[in-house]
């Protein structure tokens, strides 16, 4: 919303009246009438899906400055958390094994299980599952198989040696049953009646799910536009990058102004250039029910040369999309604004989803299969793929999805915007049509509403109505294969409609401070589609969005353009005696009912050698010693170890001094913290029953190799009482007592595992490292003393953190930390001083274990959570120790300017000795970067 | 098919609104209601930002929202 602004001094009514009716609503927000407030913007977003599908954390905020009267900067900032279940693909139920395999075996092949039972290699596979679970309370088939899927459990598609071993416990089978036969002829026609199955009509239809690791999505981007008389012209480009998708994308919009204001005119471009690879974890992370149990999806395209085929290879895909906008808007009274608009886009490149699969039968015949299954048998690495199918197989009647490299798309919008002058509301009614040469046509409805209520509260409801037909290459599985080579059963290229239905609440707050919080749900259903004939029930869900958000306008509260306002302002804290950047709780507020807003960032990282005690050690020695009793399947010692580790500290700062010797203080915080692992140390175990570290016998390294993962969440909360013990113009003593409530998570997990190895979907925790809170109640207590002469400065400080509890809700406690460090400063100029800082700091050990797996709770009823156990960070002894560093750093007040009265610090922190606990990783050092402005 | 008309009759619709009202001029001091927040093509870009992220990776039709966004999150 454009809102022209008056300097005060210049706040005159009439002219205030007039600027504000001038500035009229223009597209996108980009009449010709400059922005000159500058603000800033945070908001939190929760997605949450029905049935453990996927949930997604937003945080976002952006900023917007006017750099002169005509030109507007803005940077925004979008950071997206995402884990949980996704479907994978569907097929006929009756495909599946679900409830009682005997059944499906005895109605499809009754000698085949008698084979197996006769014929059972391994009398107790199951000793050599993880955490030795004992199989007998568990739901397992005569062929020592939890519930697998029927169809992949029929063919020895993916056997070792080609695809690798998703189905290889099923070449056991075959090896024993069908394919002893001689008879080539009785082994087809076995495939045949494993694969074709007869359907009866509206057979029920079965989504498969696969598992999403926890994943971060991070987007910068960055915006300019500049006003003149008229028009305006607007760019903007930015990043999205994400594990397996990279995308890079700019825009150029112009507007301009006609008829006196009345008509705009608007047309843009954006082009978008995407990177796509396949993360191969994702496919090899287990999956949600073992009933719906996903076997591994294989790089195909490595088959026929798996032995050369390095994981996650598979896929380096890109697209580029072209976009072109108009938009036109139209005063038609004193209370009406009519707005259309047109777009196109054309796409090219890989547009296929690299994790959804295809069931179609008749791709491969049942003589083909047998062919497959004997190159198998033989281990013929260099069996010709291409000579079956262009499809790339990832199961017995399974494909990866292959959608159209083009697609054209083309959406027509019309909205009316209509005051209510009885009830002083807005009504928003918008409506767009839809339509590509995929052939999905769509309709969209959405009506707001904007309510003022007392108090200065806007209410705003809402709802959406969507529905869409299916894409032409759409169905939920394929019973014949098709000509143009097309096939998607992706849920959102179905027939379908949607309902969402919302409401938020606004309130502006004095001094240009707005919050806001909401509420959405939504339904996917196939039987919403206008007009009916959606594509059946069984992929509908639900899912509902809770929002929050703040806006600032940083020029109404002071904080920007510095002049307006400020003659109540005191001198700020005297910087000569403001401590270095990394140091907490070191500054006190002088007088009575100041408040401070202050935002610190800190950034740690650790790279390199690991060091056991002070001294470097070698990944022989680390995987020797590193994971204390550590063993898969006859193979020792840590697999991994890690590579690198980053940690983001964003804490922000409110102070609040009710008297002059008084201060409160609370730091919310927010943890941002990647980890990349090693590659293997030593070879990787492989076991077919399921204690195994390599998913595949022909993978060249474990899942864990390069295994990459982060966290970004709400950390502890702190909250501190400071008291001023002593203060003369010279010296300046305080003492802090408070403590840190457990905000932060210690339950953040890589993923749910299941599936053969777990009868149920079980959270498998992060390391303790990698968590972004202590999990509890932390006393918190510092002494500070600080001191000046002249232009120089110096202080030093006492600070601990004592663990009230033994233990948090993951099983262990965080040891205690005690930190000594004083510091020397001096005053390069009246805005500008440099110190420099030494700091030590002891770190106690870790108390108890976090939570693992166990095989009695589970039977008892306990809900369970498992870690892994193959790098040393999953090892509670190598965590804590002593550690010695040395600072250098900056603080900078702005003495004039937008900025006045702003202070910045900068701090580098770098380790000069480490004597750590067990086995870590090399510290590379830390850098502190403070921002603070006292009201 | 049926629903391929309900675009014509809105645009139809309209036009009729601007027939009806004609294009009289709204002088400056008439737009007081017109300049409200929630009289803006979008009053809360930020919501429709997050809102238009989660429709686009759940639904087929793309295009139409304001500005480039990119990524995926298509999970």
């Amino acid at each position: 919303m454009v809102v022209a602004v008056i300097k005060m001094e210049k706040g005159k009514a009439l002219a205030a009246l007039t600027a504000a009716a001038l500035s009229l609503p223009g597209l996108d927000a980009s009449a010709a009438t400059p922005v000159t407030r500058a603000e800033a913007n945070f908001q939190y977003g929760h997605y949450q899906e029905s049935d453990k599908r996927m949930k997604v954390q937003v945080y976002h905020t952006d900023t917007l400055i006017p750099l002169t009267d005509r030109l507007e900067f803005s940077f925004s900032y979008d950071r997206d958390t995402y884990s949980g279940a996704s479907p994978a693909y569907s097929l006929p139920e009756v495909m599946t094994i679900s409830g009682d395999p005997g059944a499906w075996w005895a109605a499809n092949g009754a000698t085949a299980i008698d084979g197996w039972q006769r014929n059972k290699p391994d009398p107790d596979p199951f000793e050599k599952y993880p955490q030795n679970i004992d199989p007998s309370g568990l739901d397992w088939n005569e062929l020592g198989f939890y519930k697998a899927d029927a169809i992949s459990s029929a063919s020895q598609v993916s056997a070792t040696g080609l695809t690798g071993g998703s189905l290889e416990q099923y070449a056991v089978w075959n090896e024993l049953n069908v394919l002893n036969s001689e008879d080539r002829e009785a082994r087809i026609a076995a495939y045949r009646t494993m694969l074709n199955v007869p359907l009866p009509n509206n057979a029920p239809i079965k989504q498969v799910f696969q598992n999403q690791p926890l994943e971060t999505r991070t987007q910068p981007t960055l915006g300019l536009k500049y006003y003149f008389d008229n028009t305006t012209l607007g760019i903007s480009g930015g990043i999205s990058d994400e594990p397996d998708y990279l995308s890079n994308f700019g825009s150029v919009n112009l507007s301009q102004e006609l008829n006196n204001k009345m008509t705009t005119v608007s047309v843009g471009y954006g082009a978008t250039s995407n990177s796509i690879w396949r993360n191969t974890s994702h496919s090899h992370a287990p999956v949600l029910k073992a009933t719906n149990a996903l076997p591994h999806i294989h790089p195909s395209d490595c088959t026929a040369t798996a032995t050369v085929c390095a994981p996650g290879s598979a896929l380096d895909g890109s697209s580029l999309f072209n976009a072109f906008n108009l938009g036109f808007s139209q005063v038609l009274s004193k209370t009406t604004l009519l707005n259309a608009s047109a777009s196109y886009t054309n796409q090219s490149g890989y547009l296929s989803n690299p994790y959804k699969a295809v069931y179609v039968r008749g791709e491969i015949t049942p003589e083909e299969y047998v062919t497959i299954s004997e190159a198998a048998f033989l281990g013929n690495k260099q069996f010709d793929w291409n000579s079956i199918t262009q499809l790339q197989i990832v199961g017995p009647e399974l494909f990866r999805e292959i959608r159209p490299d083009h697609r054209n798309q083309l959406s027509l919008g019309t909205g009316l915007i209509q005051h209510i002058t009885l009830l002083d509301a807005s009504a928003h009614l918008d409506y767009r049509f839809y339509s590509d040469d995929w052939q999905v046509n769509s309709h969209t409805f959405e009506f707001k509403w904007f309510q003022p209520l007392p108090y200065g509260i806007m209410a705003a409801p809402s709802v959406r109505y969507y529905s869409q037909s299916q894409a032409e290459f759409f169905a939920p599985y394929f019973l014949a294969p098709r000509v143009d080579g097309h096939y998607s059963s992706d849920f959102r290229l179905s027939a379908f409609g949607s309902l969402n239905g919302g409401i938020t609440l606004s309130k502006e707050f004095a001094k240009g401070v707005n919050i806001e919080a909401g509420i959405e749900y939504y339904t996917h259903q196939g039987g919403l589609k206008m007009g009916g004939g959606g594509s059946g029930d069984y992929a509908d869900y639900s899912s509902y969005l809770a929002h929050g958000g703040l806006n600032i306008d940083l020029s109404a509260s002071g904080l920007f353009g510095g002049g307006s306002g400020h003659e109540h302002h005191h001198q700020h804290m005297h910087h000569g005696s403001q401590p270095p950047a990394g140091v907490m709780y070191g500054h006190m507020m002088p007088k009575a009912n100041d408040v401070m807003a202050g935002y610190r960032y800190m950034y740690g990282s650790q790279g390199g050698n690991m060091l056991h005690g002070s001294q470097s050690v070698s990944d022989q020695t680390v995987n020797a010693l590193g994971c204390p009793g550590y063993t898969s399947a006859g193979e020792k010692g840590c697999l991994v170890r890690p590579a690198s580790m980053t940690m983001g500290m964003h804490m922000f700062d409110l102070m609040y001094a009710p008297t002059d010797w008084l201060n409160l203080m609370v730091m919310p915080q927010l943890m941002d913290m990647e980890m990349t692992m090693s590659s293997d140390l030593r070879k990787a175990s492989y076991s077919v029953n399921g204690n195994t570290e390599l998913h595949l016998s022909t993978d060249l390294q474990s899942p864990y190799s390069g295994m990459q993962h982060n966290v970004f969440d709400l950390g502890d909360t702190l909250a501190t009482v400071l008291i001023k013990l002593y203060d003369d113009p010279n010296h300046h003593v305080h003492v802090g007592i408070g403590g840190s409530a457990p905000t932060g998570s210690v339950s953040e997990i890589h993923g749910q595992t299941a599936g053969i190895v777990y009868p149920n979907p079980i959270p498998v925790l992060q390391d303790i490292g990698m968590q972004p809170g202590s999990g509890t109640w932390d006393f918190k207590s510092s002494a500070t003393y600080t001191g000046q002469m002249n232009d120089i400065y110096w202080g030093a400080q006492f600070n601990a953190t004592v663990r009230l509890q033994d233990k948090n809700k993951s099983g262990y406690a965080l040891g205690d930390v005690f930190q000594s460090t004083s510091w020397l400063g001096y005053n390069l100029f009246s805005w500008l001083s440099a110190s420099v800082r030494g700091q030590y700091t002891d770190q106690g050990k870790i108390i108890g274990q976090m939570v693992q797996y166990s095989k009695a709770g589970e039977l008892s009823g306990e809900t369970q959570q498992a870690h892994n156990t193959s790098s040393t960070v999953d090892y509670e002894v190598n965590y804590g120790g002593q550690y010695w560093d040395v600072g250098l750093g900056l603080n900078a007040t702005v003495t004039g300017g937008d900025f006045t009265g702003h202070t910045f610090g900068f701090e580098w922190l770098q380790p000069v000795k480490d004597n750590v606990n067990g086995y870590q990783l090399t510290r590379d050092g830390a850098l502190s970067a403070t921002w603070s402005y006292m009201f | 098919m049926r629903f391929c008309l309900i675009l014509p009759m809105l645009l139809l619709l309209l036009i009729g609104i601007v027939g009806s009202q004609g294009c009289s001029p709204v002088a400056a001091w008439e737009r007081g209601n017109l300049a409200k927040k929630e009289m803006a093509l979008d009053p809360n870009p930020k919501l429709n930002h997050l809102r238009d992220h989660i429709f686009t990776s759940r639904e087929a039709s793309q295009g139409g929202a304001s500005g480039a966004g990119g990524g995926c999150g298509c999970n």
